[in-house]
């Protein structure tokens, strides 16, 4: 499912920055439905808080 | 020197829980040298205190409280001794438990050993754990050779040599810490 690129900070509002992606094998919960099958895991994506340090995680938009 | 008003969080983490230990010396020690630089704070992580299940993995067995320290850090420094050339499991196990708390943070080693090589072997075995793990490792590490010997009865460390061995992977592990907060929070991937 596409999803937003810019996602905003849980802890302080700021907008996140976008810094990783990583594949994952072994998908934990809700991340499983986003199965790349070309990839053979789902890829996640890792935002970081330049405000406050916050980071996040969610299945990559691509 | 970190260009942030926030300091630099870099928890140092005893990697054994066995008893008698020497690493705790170590770790007390590195963590020392720690406190002592401008900008940066830093905590001790103790595998023993953690409980967790050696029979699971991921994050149903997560401690919160070892998820917030990682999420908070900009760095780890492991103090990590080398049993049969290997790493303990239990620091393993713990390791396993968390993902997104370690991407592109510094992480450094300090291996430990009774004998004379100071971890080394453990030291490579890590570092392809801490990769696949999303940390980014440093090029200079902490060899504790002949722990048993390294330290009087009160924890202060007998060799002077030390001090500026230690200097050397601070200085590296904070470039590198500083440099990755940085891109966290500023260079966006490609």
């Amino acid at each position: 499912m596409a999803q937003e690129r810019t996602v905003t900070c849980p802890g302080c509002g700021a907008a996140m920055n976008r810094h990783a992606e990583k594949l994952a094998h072994d998908p934990r919960g809700e991340s499983a439905s986003a199965w790349d099958a070309a990839l053979d895991g789902v890829l996640l994506e890792f935002h970081s808080c330049p405000q406050c340090g916050a980071m996040e995680e969610r299945p990559a938009r691509d | 020197m970190p260009d942030s008003p926030r300091p630099l969080f870099i928890p140092v983490v005893i990697g054994t829980a066995r008893q008698g230990r020497a690493s705790e010396d170590v770790a007390r020690f590195v963590m020392e040298a720690v406190r002592a630089r401008p900008g940066v704070e830093t905590q001790l992580v103790d595998v023993r205190e953690i409980r967790i299940s050696v029979t699971d993995a991921g994050e149903s067995i997560e401690d919160a409280g070892f998820g917030r320290t990682v999420l908070r850090a900009d760095g780890l420094i492991l103090v990590v001794p080398e049993y049969n050339h290997g790493y303990p499991g239990l620091l393993k196990c713990l390791l396993d438990t968390i993902r997104k708390e370690y991407i592109h943070k510094a992480v450094g080693i300090c291996g430990v050993s009774a004998g004379p090589w100071g971890g080394t072997r453990v030291i490579e075995n890590l570092l392809p754990v801490l990769r696949e793990l999303g940390l980014v490792t440093i090029f200079w590490d902490g060899n504790f050779a002949n722990v048993g010997k390294l330290f009087d009865a009160k924890g202060a460390i007998l060799d002077a040599t030390y001090e500026r061995r230690i200097d050397k992977f601070l200085k590296e592990l904070i470039w590198m810490a500083t440099v990755l907060r940085h891109g966290r929070e500023n260079v966006p991937l490609p």
